[in-house]
């Protein structure tokens, strides 16, 4: 009579020690890449900057495109690379505009690789801020 | 005979053993691709030179991107400026070049270089005679 709640009792310690085998490795998910179109909203502090990092998957052309700002704004619009310049992003291309509709005020060629964009203050922000909208299309 | 109860007993810990007794857990495979270094500095007027050393650890390709020329005066505001890009290997204090070009700043590279040997190498990055201005310059340097 006794056998059978030792066996039982062995059988369950046993089915617990084996339970918790999740030895299963996670694979590091890889940020996403390819080629997307970013918007970005946000408001820019006087002296400030607002910069967005992306991710080309191939050698191609990027669009950076300023939408508007509101108020009103003349502000600089830049592509370049992350880096430890002016709002960490070293520009290599860059102009002066207020944004609005049409075609993208800045068209790069680009190899693959991460790159950033966005706006910087001329001076011209009040001590509101302005905010900006910025739309990138990349390969 | 009267430990015959334990036979079972025995018999379940040895089939749980084979049981447990193969939990390889596999390390996740890592594959070591190209890296990206960022030389940035200042060329302060006519004449400046600065060069950057990088260690290429399998032999492999390297591409070469100057990516972005600024002023002080203006910062965030790129400038059009040519500038010497070159790569070599480090002699002495300097940079001994292999290949050069004069490019503006830009996002795909000027300089691609191949079957580069396991060795130290340098970026050298120099006015060519058009600077007036000292210059903050950036350049992005992928290799294996």
């Amino acid at each position: 009579m006794t056998r059978l709640p030792l066996l039982g009792l062995a059988i369950v310690l046993l089915c617990t020690a084996c339970g918790n085998d999740t030895s299963t490795p996670t694979t590091p998910t890889p940020p996403p890449a390819g080629p997307g179109t970013e918007t970005m909203n946000a408001v820019m502090a006087p002296g400030g900057t607002a910069i967005r990092t992306f991710t080309a998957s191939a050698a191609g052309t990027v669009t950076v495109a300023l939408n508007g700002t509101s108020p009103p704004t003349v502000v600089g619009l830049g592509i370049g690379i992350p880096g430890g310049a002016f709002g960490g992003c070293d520009m290599t291309a860059t102009v002066n505009t207020s944004g609005g509709p049409g075609a993208p005020q800045i068209t790069a060629p680009v190899g693959a690789g991460d790159f950033c964009a966005g706006t910087f203050d001329l001076g011209t922000v009040a001590s509101g801020g302005v905010v900006v909208s910025v739309t990138i299309v990349h390969p | 005979m009267r430990h015959a109860f334990l036979r079972p007993i025995v018999f379940a810990l040895a089939l749980a053993m084979t049981a447990c007794g193969n939990d390889t857990s596999t390390t996740p495979t890592t594959t070591t691709g190209p890296t990206s270094e960022i030389f940035e500095g200042q060329l302060p007027g006519p004449g400046g030179s600065q060069f950057f050393s990088f260690t290429v650890g399998t032999a492999g390709n390297a591409s070469i991107t100057l990516a972005s020329v600024t002023t002080a005066s203006t910062p965030g505001t790129s400038i059009n400026v040519p500038l010497g890009l070159g790569l070599g290997q480090p002699l002495g204090t300097d940079c001994n070049l292999t290949q050069q070009t004069t490019t503006g700043p830009g996002l795909a590279p000027q300089l691609t270089a191949s079957n580069l040997s396991p060795a130290i190498y340098c970026v050298k990055v120099f006015d060519v005679g058009n600077l007036a201005v000292p210059v903050n310059f950036a350049v992005r340097i992928t290799h294996t």
